[in-house]
């Protein structure tokens, strides 16, 4: 029986500059953290990207990385700070590149360019509605909303991974209920 | 959302912070037992669509495209740099000369065609459309070889990733030009280039028949390529009108 190594452990041997074991941190994280840059930036793509860019951060700033967090909050973390700057220049190419009014919000170009073949494939009006009403909600809520709901992430963590207090992640997460209520509220009555 | 509301969702979460009170409210309280139904069924059956699946192998191309990154000093951009850069090349310094031109041009405070920069908008014009006409015949030759190489074997893609990486500086510097000279169609092929730039340049040395699948779906799927022959073709267009008449634009 093999006990698998925990990712202290590794951190601790990456710091001493082992790529192997950054390589199995990668590899144990790298769909988690796909997950979230997916939730985050609604692109396939975009989450790729991000996905290398965190790891490629992490490596460069496990000097700094403390221990007080698990390794994958701490990543997680990284991956939301890149998303976010994901959709900064991107608000900033859409600004420069658009005249003013010409979009309205970064959920329409969200919503607009996501290439995922899966979102094509999609049926059900509330399947529909749901996604509409989610990719309308900030990343922040969203993410907060389906760490908590999907993957059962306590606020807690959460709030770690958003970087944010714990009130405003509740805060984040019953605005985003709020919103699926009411959204799907008119089918209701047709629902079973 | 009032409060009962957000301690039923905290409560259904398991997250109450008196779960206990909560309770007792349900039990006691008709109403809020009714909301606390209509809220677990609604959240019961929220399925949200999930992130597109990853290959069994997908942790390991992700090691594998962050390997080679990791192997790279970190560069810390810096103007007065630029000129010292491998990567300064004629196309790149091309570029920087066409951005800093329109962006003179553009807050130079003078009319729209103001000579600033010495160069008229005109001229600017034709000098990117020019450039990024190279760009497109250079990124079209690496991704038409990339994509009909020999089937079978893992493809050493080394030379391309270092092609592709010379490709994704100049796609970004045309890019921002083109976006500074208000041409929304070719910003956009670039910005959809980058990414298969972006893609490459994360490659492993060498690329599998997945990986080239991959690579062919991306491009096809955003029809890159038919759209960068488009362009070309209304580029030379545009210059041949140009010659005519500088006042038309095909873009």
């Amino acid at each position: 029986m093999t006990v698998e190594e925990s990712d202290a452990a590794l951190v601790e041997r990456a710091r001493g500059g082992l790529s192997d074991a950054f390589r199995v941190l990668v590899e144990r994280h790298s769909r988690g953290v796909f997950r979230l840059a997916y939730r985050m930036t609604l692109n396939e793509f975009d989450a790729e990207d991000v996905v290398q860019e965190a790891f490629l951060r992490a490596y460069r700033s496990m000097g700094s990385f403390d221990g007080r967090a698990e390794f994958k909050t701490w990543v997680y973390r990284i991956a939301v700070n890149c998303s976010l700057d994901l959709r900064r220049a991107r608000r900033r190419r859409a600004e420069l590149s658009t005249s003013p009014g010409e979009t309205d919000g970064l959920a329409v170009t969200l919503t607009a360019s996501d290439p995922s073949p899966h979102r094509v494939a999609l049926s059900g009006q509330v399947r529909q509605v749901v996604d509409q009403t989610l990719a309308g909600l900030s990343p922040l809520e969203r993410t907060a909303f389906l760490l908590r709901h999907v993957e059962g992430m306590p606020v807690l963590e959460i709030s770690a991974v958003l970087g944010r207090n714990d009130t405003a992640t509740r805060h984040s997460i019953y605005r985003a209920v709020k919103k699926l209520r009411e959204a799907l509220r008119p089918m209701a009555g047709t629902r079973k | 959302m009032n409060p009962l509301e957000e301690q039923l969702v905290a409560y259904y979460y398991g997250e109450a912070d008196d779960a206990a009170a909560v309770e007792k409210m349900l039990a006691d309280d008709p109403a809020a037992r009714q909301l606390y139904e209509e809220l677990s069924a609604m959240l019961a059956e929220l399925r949200p669509a999930e992130p597109p699946e990853r290959s069994d192998d997908y942790p390991r191309r992700v090691w594998e495209r962050l390997q080679w990154r990791l192997g790279e000093p970190r560069v810390h951009f810096r103007w007065w740099e630029f000129l010292t850069l491998r990567q300064a090349a004629p196309a790149v310094l091309l570029a920087a000369f066409i951005i800093v031109a329109f962006v003179v041009g553009r807050y130079s405070g003078g009319p729209a065609d103001s000579p600033a920069a010495g160069i008229s908008a005109g001229a600017r014009q034709q000098i990117l459309l020019i450039a990024v006409g190279d760009h497109f015949d250079r990124s079209q030759l690496v991704l038409i070889e990339l994509l009909n190489a020999p089937s079978g074997d893992l493809l050493d893609v080394r030379s391309e990733r270092e092609e592709a990486d010379d490709l994704l500086t100049d796609n970004r510097l045309y890019q921002a030009a083109a976006e500074q000279a208000g041409k929304p169609l070719i910003a956009e092929v670039l910005s959809d280039l980058e990414r298969v730039w972006i893609e490459i340049r994360h490659s492993p040395d060498k690329l599998s028949l997945d990986d080239i699948t991959r690579l062919r779906a991306m491009l096809e799927e955003r029809g890159t390529l038919f759209k960068i022959r488009v362009i070309n073709a209304g580029i030379q267009e545009e210059q041949q009108n140009q010659a005519r008449s500088p006042e038309i634009e095909v873009f």
